[in-house]
C-alpha cells in the first residue's frame, strides 16, 4: 500500500501532441563573378532573409548569414511561405578599377540585389543571386 | 676471548651501528612556482613566483602566510638564446600590484617585471636563483610564430551577425609552437551615467580549441551566439543608472605556446585543486610559454544583434539601446 501510494503518474513517453514545426530549406548558392576584375577582389558582405520586400529595405531581416570568402553555399531553415531575400558584395580593388568594374565609388563600393522566394516544406529551395 | 665476551662485543656493535638520530618535526622544503607567458604583443615581460609546501613531508604548517612569497631581492633573468649562445639578457625586478578582492592567504603582493622585446619563433630562457636555498630554476620555450585572422575580415563592409539562426566562424592561419587558440570579440560601448559618457571596452573570449599537430593551412572553428550575451551579462554590472550603447566589436585571436596548451588541457580534465599536473619548470612547477594576439577592428553588430544585445533575456537587464538609440519603455 505504502509503495503504491508514493507512485506518480508516470511521464509520457512518447512525444504526442507535440509536433515539430514543418521547414523548408532554402540553399543560397552565393557565387562571385565578374568579366574582368578578379574574383578575389570581390568579396560577399551581406546576406539577409526577411518576410517582404518592406522589411528587406527597414532592415527588419528574420534571418542573416556571417558571409565569408571561405563558404559559397549557406543555407536558411525557414517555416513555408514566401520571403525576399537581399545579397550585397562589395569590391576591394584600388584605384579606380571598382568604379571602372561597375561597383558606385572606388574601394568597398558595394552592390546590392534582392529577389522573392517561396519555401516548402521538407524541399530545399536553390536561389543564385546575380548582379547587375 | 672467551665465547661470552665475543657475542656481547657484536651485539654492542649491531647497536652503534642502528644507532640513528630522528627528526620527529622535519620543516618541508618548498617548491617555487612559477608562471611567465611571454607577451609577444609588449615590451614588459611579467612572471609571477610564489612557493609551495608539501603536506606530505613538512608536520608543521609554515608560521607565517607570507612565506608562500620568495624574497623581493631575488636574481631572476630573461635570456634569449641563439643557438648556444645569449644573445640577450635582463634581470626581473618586483613591482607591487593590487589585489583582486577576496581571501589571500598573504598580505602583500608583487609581481617581478622586465622590458624585453619578445621575437617570434626564438628560444628564450628562464633562471631563478634561489640564494636561501642554493637552487637554480630554470626553463625554456620558443615562442610562437606571426598568424593572421582571415576570417572575420572587412570591418569596412560586413557586419558581425550574433545569432544562433547563423553562429560566427572564425579562421586563422596556423602559428607554429604555439598548440592553444582562444577567440572571441572585444565590444566598445559607451557608458552613459547621468549626463556622463565613458568610452568602455569589454573581452569576450567564447571559445577555446587546442591544435598541436599541424591540419592544413589555416584553421576554422565557429562560437556560439548564445555565449556572447550569457559571457556580457556575467562581466557586465546591471544597474538601471547605467545606459549602454554599442560602437561596435574587435574580433580576436588569442594564440598560446605548447606548453600553455598543456597546462591547460589538464586543468580541464583534472581535479580541481590538482592544478601542477603539467610543468616545463626544471627545479619548480608552473609554465613557462608564450602568447601573441591578433584583431580585426572595427567591426559594427546587425540590427538583429544591437536589439538582442537591448532586449534579449540574457542582457535586457544591462541597458543597451536599440537599433534606433532608444530604449523600449524608457530610456535612451
Amino acid at each position: 500500500m505504502g509503495l503504491q501510494s508514493c507512485e506518480t503518474d508516470s511521464l509520457p513517453t512518447t512525444p504526442e501532441g507535440i509536433e515539430a514545426e514543418p521547414v523548408g530549406t532554402l540553399r543560397v548558392w552565393f557565387k562571385i563573378s565578374h568579366p574582368w576584375l578578379p574574383l578575389d577582389r570581390i568579396v560577399r558582405t551581406g546576406l539577409h532573409v526577411a518576410k517582404d520586400g518592406m522589411e528587406i529595405y527597414k532592415g527588419y531581416y528574420l534571418q542573416s548569414a556571417n558571409v565569408t570568402d571561405f563558404q559559397e553555399n549557406y543555407f536558411f531553415y525557414l517555416a513555408p511561405g514566401n520571403y525576399y531575400y537581399e545579397a550585397s558584395i562589395a569590391c576591394i580593388c584600388g584605384g579606380d578599377s571598382c568604379s571602372a568594374g561597375g561597383f558606385p565609388g572606388n574601394q568597398f563600393g558595394s552592390k546590392h540585389t534582392m529577389g522573392r522566394f517561396t519555401i516548402e516544406k521538407d524541399q530545399v529551395t536553390t536561389i543564385i543571386p546575380t548582379f547587375q | 676471548m672467551s665465547r661470552q665476551a665475543i657475542i656481547l662485543f657484536l651485539v654492542g656493535l649491531v647497536m652503534l651501528g642502528c644507532e640513528t638520530e630522528v627528526d620527529v618535526f622535519k620543516l618541508g622544503e618548498s617548491t617555487p612556482v612559477v608562471y611567465c607567458i611571454l607577451n609577444q604583443d609588449t615590451t614588459v615581460q611579467s612572471l609571477r613566483l610564489s612557493r609551495s609546501y608539501n603536506s606530505s613531508l613538512a608536520a608543521v604548517a609554515p608560521d607565517s602566510p607570507d612565506s608562500l612569497l620568495f624574497d623581493r631581492a631575488l636574481d631572476i633573468v630573461l635570456e634569449k638564446v641563439q643557438g648556444s649562445s645569449v644573445v640577450k639578457r635582463t634581470f626581473f625586478i618586483p613591482v607591487d600590484v593590487k589585489k583582486d578582492e577576496g581571501f589571500f592567504p598573504y598580505t602583500e603582493h608583487w609581481i617581478y617585471q622586465t622590458d624585453m622585446q619578445v621575437l617570434p619563433n626564438t628560444t628564450y630562457r628562464l633562471i631563478i636563483y634561489l640564494s636561501e636555498s642554493e637552487k637554480i630554476v630554470y626553463s625554456t620555450c620558443t615562442t610562437v610564430t606571426p598568424f593572421d585572422i582571415i576570417n572575420p575580415a572587412y570591418p569596412e563592409v560586413r557586419l558581425i551577425h550574433l545569432q544562433t539562426d547563423h553562429n560566427p566562424q572564425f579562421s586563422w592561419t596556423k602559428s607554429n609552437n604555439a598548440g592553444i587558440y582562444q577567440f572571441g570579440f572585444s565590444l566598445h560601448y559607451d557608458e552613459y551615467i547621468e549626463d556622463r559618457v565613458t568610452l568602455k571596452t569589454v573581452n569576450l573570449f567564447l571559445n577555446t580549441t587546442f591544435m598541436l599537430e599541424s591540419a592544413g593551412h589555416y584553421y576554422t572553428q565557429s562560437i556560439n551566439s548564445a555565449q556572447f550575451y550569457i559571457r556580457l551579462h556575467d562581466l557586465l554590472t546591471a544597474d538601471p543608472a547605467i545606459i549602454r550603447k554599442c560602437t561596435g566589436v574587435d574580433a580576436i585571436v588569442l594564440c598560446g605556446g605548447e606548453e600553455l596548451a598543456y597546462l591547460v588541457r589538464l586543468q580541464q580534465g583534472g581535479q580541481t585543486f590538482n592544478i601542477m599536473e603539467y610543468s616545463n619548470i626544471l627545479n619548480g612547477v608552473g609554465v613557462f610559454s608564450s602568447r601573441l594576439i591578433r584583431q580585426v577592428n572595427g567591426f559594427k553588430l546587425t540590427n538583429q544583434t544591437i536589439d538582442s544585445l537591448a532586449y534579449g533575456k540574457y542582457t535586457h537587464d544591462l541597458n543597451f539601446l536599440d537599433r534606433n538609440g532608444i530604449r523600449e519603455g524608457g530610456g535612451g
